[in-house]
């Protein structure tokens, strides 16, 4: 049975429901500019009336109530936008990290690798063709040196691009640690205001922001479950569930792509993490090839170098000097690029640089031969700058996939976001005519309880 | 859709940031006039002109190549020209020295002369190029080929070819062997200045007039071949330029910026950047706040 001040409860309740919904908007039109901010509606609903009788039983409907204060998000969309984060971070890094290997070799201009095999070739023709003239030799040995230069460079470079790289996969890893166990602590600030039935919108928004920020270092997929926690997993790997964060095993291979923690090994998909490891992978492809490079530069000029002689005779002896540096058999040949040297002989006067066959001072036999070796068919099938140059399209053709696909992740990422922002984010007119509409609305609640409180007085001045 | 006020500014920074960074990589490419700086650029492109600037190093070596295989013919060239007007003087002198009308004072006088046509002889054999190098000892070319022991001309060169690389696996022999012809015509001239002294008249006009012009033939062949080379060799100059010009313009092609095509890109994202500036700016002036009265 409803009672006397039945209305201007009923008013109350209203001014009472209107104020909080004025402040949700409030509390959106300040958080226009924040990251990561969902905005909030006020769900109204009708309170439980009460019954009276008159002819029969009737109910009389008692006002108004929030039910709840929603932050509007679409979860779904959410969860493609983390997998669409973790493509678009990894072909970023990706992209970006091979560059930093294209921009090592200086190609395709004129002062790149290629270049310098080029020239230290054709420096074999011009002493074959003035094999007494100083001068081509000392080409010779400037266009070696050119060479070793270049390719030494290149090589250091690379090395300090795989360092740099292996360093800040170690502090993506310290920060997806960072991140998860913010994650686990605001799951636990989170159960404990459901626990009191209260929705938590802000710290699920701040969850929402470090689950997005881990999702660009490694791809992660959520589930949240009942007690409204959120667990993550990095592929097999659980890096967030209701009892807490774990920290993701730092022992990484770049080949496989794979961490493991000494018993298991899971799989690194997605995010900055594989964005890395494919740069260190390409490093380690392009020095290997460079190593392979000057190894069969080294043996083979050596090898015919050895067999020139520059004193004439019958037969002629063979003066056995290497034109670069290289142990003698039986011991350990030496490998890769930065062992690359002139030998000492060469280094220390040009006149050891062998040129003839016969050991006559006009032969330049010996020099058209090495000089021929631009042609010889070294690598695996491929002359030498053939070789260098089909790495440098595969690179290329690499790079240009993984700047595709950064632009295509880009675009799709852009489309979600517009989208979830047109779920999610704060609009100041749509703010502004809510406000103003829960203005009018508290306004006409305020004359309803003037008009109660009329009628009240005049019931009480009815009896005077 | 549902515009929010974020997205609203966003959306607009996003895309005078891409309007500025077109207009910037159009600008880039009209300043520095290049299209392909990195492989990735165009990485078949790029194989085009890594092939093409090896081939161009390549001509351009040969053209240093023929320079040397020039010095050799050249000096050849010159060397022959000499022993042939020095040659063609002895054949003069002997015809002179075999009339018997000739007194036996002029006689010893021509005769003094060939022995300077001979000292001159050696040193055109001994003739170095601009390596000094002796152009015609053969491979053995730091030792001067041709040395006097008494009257006899010895040559210490070898036989052996001295070739230059002028094009892929072309190979021009640039020397001329003339070590017994160099050395045969020395010893004419001595057979013929001993007779010239003795006055031996039926042998000067019998032998030695006979050896001397078979000298002369000889002597020919050699220079015509010597022609012959240096002719080939301003063909493949003229070749090699024709293929660098070529070459510089294929990787031109490829590498470079079509100017006219890149300057309208320019104009034409400049416009574009200076649209989304300006709408940028609109977009500011609208919204609900300005029509609520306070």
């Amino acid at each position: 049975m409803p009672g006397s001040f039945h209305g201007i409860d009923l008013a109350s309740r209203a001014l009472r429901s209107f104020q909080r919904a004025i402040d949700v908007s409030g509390q959106n039109v300040a958080n226009v500019n924040t990251r990561g901010y969902s905005r909030q509606a006020v769900d109204f609903a009708a309170t439980d009336p009460v019954s009276f009788f008159s002819t029969n039983r009737q109910f009389l409907g008692t006002g108004v109530g929030i039910t709840s204060v929603n932050r509007i998000r679409d979860m779904l969309l959410q969860g493609r936008q983390h997998q669409v984060t973790a493509s678009l971070h990894q072909f970023l890094t990706s992209s970006g990290s091979l560059r930093e290997v294209e921009s090592v070799y200086n190609e395709p201009g004129p002062e790149g690798i290629s270049n310098a095999l080029d020239q230290f070739f054709n420096s074999w023709s011009g002493l074959a063709s003035a094999p007494t003239d100083p001068a081509a030799r000392m080409q010779v040995r400037t266009k070696a040196q050119t060479l070793i230069d270049r390719m030494k460079t290149a090589y250091r470079s690379l090395q300090d691009l795989k360092t740099q790289s292996q360093t800040e996969v170690q502090s993506t890893i310290g920060r997806i640690n960072e991140l998860a166990t913010q994650v686990g602590e605001l799951n636990s600030a989170i159960r404990a205001a459901k626990v009191q039935g209260a929705s938590p919108n802000d710290l699920m928004d701040r969850r929402d922001a470090a689950i997005s920020e881990l999702s660009s270092l490694i791809q992660v997929n959520t589930a949240e479950n009942s007690d409204g926690t959120m667990s993550v997993f990095a592929s097999q790997f659980t890096l967030v569930d209701s009892f807490g964060a774990k920290s993701y095993p730092t022992s990484v291979n770049p080949a496989t792509m794979e961490a493991t923690d000494g018993t298991n090994t899971f799989s690194i998909r997605g995010g900055k993490l594989a964005g890395l490891l494919t740069g260190i992978v390409q490093s380690d492809q392009s020095m290997a090839q460079l190593d392979d490079m000057a190894n069969q530069i080294r043996a083979q000029v050596n090898s015919l170098h050895r067999t020139g002689t520059n004193t004439p005779g019958t037969p002629p002896v063979a003066a056995n000097l290497n034109f670069f540096a290289q142990n003698d058999p039986p011991a350990l040949p030496m490998t890769g690029v930065m062992t690359l040297n002139l030998s000492n002989e060469v280094l220390s006067s040009p006149a050891n640089i062998m040129t003839s066959v016969t050991g006559l001072a006009g032969d330049g036999g010996l020099a058209l031969s090495i000089s021929g070796l631009k042609n010889a068919t070294m690598m695996g099938g491929k002359t030498l700058s053939n070789y260098h140059k089909e790495n440098m399209a595969a690179l290329g053709q690499q790079i240009t996939y993984h700047q595709g696909a950064r632009d295509t992740q880009t675009a799709i990422a852009t489309q979600i976001e517009n989208q979830q922002q047109a779920i999610s984010g704060v609009s100041l007119d749509d703010e502004m005519a809510n406000m103003l509409r829960f203005q009018r609305s508290y306004q006409a609640a305020a004359r309803m309880l003037s008009i109660f409180d009329q009628v009240t007085e005049d019931l009480i001045g009815m009896v005077r | 859709m549902r515009i929010s006020t974020s997205y609203q500014f966003d959306s607009v920074s996003k895309r005078i940031q891409e309007a500025q960074q077109r207009y910037l990589d159009a600008q880039q490419r009209v300043m520095t006039g290049k299209r392909v700086v990195t492989v990735s650029d165009d990485p078949f492109g790029s194989s085009v002109i890594l092939n093409a600037r090896r081939m161009q190093s390549q001509v351009e070596q040969f053209g240093t190549n023929l320079r040397s295989a020039k010095d050799y013919l050249g000096t050849s060239e010159q060397a022959f020209e000499q022993i042939n007007t020095l040659t063609q003087r002895a054949y003069e002198l002997t015809v002179s020295a075999a009339n018997s009308t000739t007194s036996p004072d002029a006689r010893a006088n021509m005769a003094r002369e060939i022995s300077s046509i001979q000292e001159r002889l050696i040193q055109l054999g001994n003739s170095q190029g601009i390596a000094q190098q002796y152009v015609f000892a053969g491979q053995s070319s730091t030792t001067p080929p041709f040395t006097l022991s008494g009257t006899t001309l010895n040559f210490q060169g070898d036989a052996n070819d001295v070739r230059v690389e002028v094009g892929p696996s072309e190979l021009m022999k640039v020397n001329s062997t003339v070590g017994s012809m160099i050395t045969t015509l020395y010893q004419r001239l001595q057979e013929t200045k001993v007779r010239m002294e003795s006055g031996d008249l039926s042998s000067l006009s019998n032998i030695s007039l006979q050896d001397l012009k078979n000298s002369q033939d000889a002597l020919r062949l050699e220079r015509g071949q010597t022609g012959i080379q240096l002719q080939r060799i301003q063909a493949l100059e003229a070749h090699h330029a024709r293929q660098k010009e070529d070459l510089t313009k294929r990787i031109s092609d490829v590498e470079d910026v079509d100017m006219g095509e890149a300057i309208m890109q320019l104009k034409l994202n400049e416009t574009v950047y200076q649209a989304a500036l300006q709408v940028g700016a609109m977009n500011d002036r609208l919204s609900l706040l300005d029509y609520i009265r306070g």
